[in-house]
């Protein structure tokens, strides 16, 4: 037991770790006496601009839109007792960036403040909400897994058309960006405009954590060791909506780490997916943090793209996972 | 009928156009120990369905605890009925404790969570269950015997007063047949009612207070050993020829002649 106590708080030294690392770290040198005066507000004008504008809330944002994709993955894997579900191969992060996408193309979002997160968020629930409708409808998670892959394809078709119709370069690069996901260019506002969807759904999730637990022995046991499963499903395909889609407003369609940091937490806790919350969310919110430092130092005229890399990470894992329980089964 | 115990009357339940029940009623009360027989697909588990609440008969009525059990919120009715559907995988290798916590959870119980009254109430259901020493076990770690008792133990934690278990004893060998099934009848033995689906003729024989025999959504005959466990029976319900031999109070039955 002593490991899972300190599974949180090391979680906890590591993301501060990171996330100074991610001050420190960047094509501008910036000693650390001079990064942590910055950061406690008297520093010259272009090291605070460093910080406050560009370093510090970028890291925040990965560690927020992983945060929200590490639960959300761990949620959705609850429900659907499988730990290959996660929001990018269910497809919802894929509806979620079309819909932000189409909000951003049509301008929605330049006249109403909330429009893109609000987007976003529709479309994570839409996908969400049918993952949920068909998967007591089918036993195998396979199928399951096709649906997500129909939504993904559906949503990657539609994209490409808006993108065939992109009126000029930059809207075009705008929406590549969306696809692969980014942290790059975020400030502060845009963080406190997804935030609150992420912190509902979020609140959402680690309330009904529970059931989740009770979800193991299958459903028609979980109801009847007094679960209500219309509700705890509900509870989940809105709490991983919010979540999922306030992360898309905020970095875009990143796949995989929904799949990565449960996957590495789950031994550490007794695999009891209520517990499996928390430590998941640290943890892909920390791994987030470092893929966006390793874009951002590799050299090159372009940078990576974050959802690049953490793909680059989390599909051999997925592929993995996926043969493993194969030769199980 | 007493307050405490579960009764169906007269249901009849069909979906999409498939009859599933056709009349059929059951009676369990505390103390007793009821076992469900017939051949697969004669709507057992629609029966037991019926009975939980968990599925609305088209015609008839179900009472649980002197209420119409599908209008008991989850944990009441989990509080006043635990329920062991047929076995299948946990989709997470979790703590044998931690399933057996599940017993718990009508009671606000999580196991990271859990009170004075759950951990002694887990504590209890573990020994009763021969499950101390592998209570950190993972389950995935267990064989079908053990994992046969960590459900059981999880039904006991609950402290309902009723148990329904569907097929509890199926792909069991036979000395861990009788190990559940004794676990089983110790609950009644304290003052539970048990209603347990089998397939094992001679096993039902052997434990069973009153069987209840079923066919085609049908509930054929309910009674005791003595009375129901005839070739007539046997042959009314599964269509096969048997011979009952009596011996020292013990039945035996050789199917099949």
């Amino acid at each position: 037991m002593t490991r899972t106590r300190w599974l949180i708080p090391g979680l906890l030294v590591g993301i501060v770790i990171a996330l100074v690392a991610a001050c420190l770290l960047g094509s501008v040198p910036l000693p650390p006496a001079r990064m942590a005066a910055a950061l406690l507000g008297f520093g010259p004008p272009g090291d605070m601009l460093v910080v406050w504008q560009v370093r510090l809330p970028r890291a925040l944002s990965a560690l927020v839109a992983g945060g929200a994709l590490g639960l959300s993955g761990a949620a959705l894997q609850g429900l659907l007792r499988n730990p290959l579900a996660e929001p990018g191969v269910l497809g919802v992060s894929a509806m979620s960036a079309l819909f932000a996408t189409v909000a951003l193309f049509y301008g929605l979002a330049a006249f109403i403040p909330f429009a893109l997160p609000l987007a976003a968020i529709a479309g994570a629930l839409a996908a969400t909400a049918i993952i949920a409708w068909a998967a007591p409808r089918t036993r195998s998670v396979v199928t399951l897994i096709l649906v997500g892959v129909g939504i993904s394809s559906f949503s990657g078709a539609i994209m490409s058309l808006l993108m065939n119709l992109a009126p000029n370069p930059f809207t075009l690069a705008d929406m590549v960006t969306w696809m692969m996901g980014s942290v790059a260019n975020r400030s502060l506002d845009d963080l406190a405009l997804s935030g609150p969807f992420i912190a509902a759904g979020a609140a959402l999730l680690i309330a009904g954590r529970r059931g989740l637990t009770a979800l193991a022995l299958g459903e028609e046991a979980a109801a009847g060791v007094g679960l209500d499963v219309a509700r705890q499903r509900m509870l989940v395909v809105l709490g991983a909506g919010l979540a999922t889609g306030g992360a898309v407003a905020l970095a875009g369609a990143i796949g995989f780490v929904g799949i990565v940091a449960p996957h590495l937490v789950r031994p550490w806790v007794g695999h009891d997916p209520a517990r499996v919350l928390v430590p998941s969310a640290l943890l892909s919110g920390l791994i987030l943090i470092l893929a966006d430092i390793t874009v951002r130092i590799i050299p090159g005229d372009t940078e990576l793209k974050l959802g690049v890399v953490a793909a680059l990470i989390g599909a051999p894992v997925f592929v993995m996972i996926a043969i493993r329980r194969g030769a199980v089964r | 009928m007493s307050d405490a115990g579960l009764q169906v009357t007269d249901a009849s339940l069909a979906i999409k156009g498939a009859s599933l029940l056709s009349h059929a009623a059951l009676a369990l009360a505390p103390g007793e120990l009821v076992v469900l027989l017939g051949p697969n697909g004669a709507g057992k588990t629609s029966l037991l369905r019926v009975a939980l609440g968990l599925a609305r008969p088209d015609s008839g009525s179900a009472e649980l605890a002197g209420s119409d059990p599908a209008r008991l919120s989850p944990t009441d009715r989990a509080r006043a009925v635990t329920y062991l559907p047929q076995m299948r995988d946990l989709a997470w290798p979790i703590r044998v404790r931690d399933v057996v916590a599940l017993g718990r959870f009508a009671y606000g119980a999580a196991p990271a969570r859990m009170g004075e009254a759950d951990q002694i109430a887990v504590a209890h259901a573990l020994a009763a269950c021969d499950l101390a020493d592998l209570a950190d076990r993972a389950t995935d770690t267990l064989s079908g015997g053990e994992l046969a008792r960590v459900h059981i133990a999880r039904a006991l934690a609950s402290q309902a007063p009723l148990m329904v278990a569907d097929e509890p004893v199926a792909s069991l060998d036979p000395r861990h047949q009788h190990q559940v099934m004794r676990l089983i009848r110790a609950f009644v033995d304290r003052g539970g009612g048990a209603l347990v689906v089998l397939h094992d003729l001679d096993l039902a024989a052997l434990f069973a207070d009153r069987l209840v025999w079923m066919s085609e959504g049908r509930t054929l005959a309910s009674g005791s050993v003595a009375e129901t466990m005839t070739p007539h029976w046997i042959e009314a319900v599964y269509g096969i020829a048997a011979t009952v031999t009596r011996s020292d109070g013990a039945v035996r039955v050789l199917v099949g002649r």
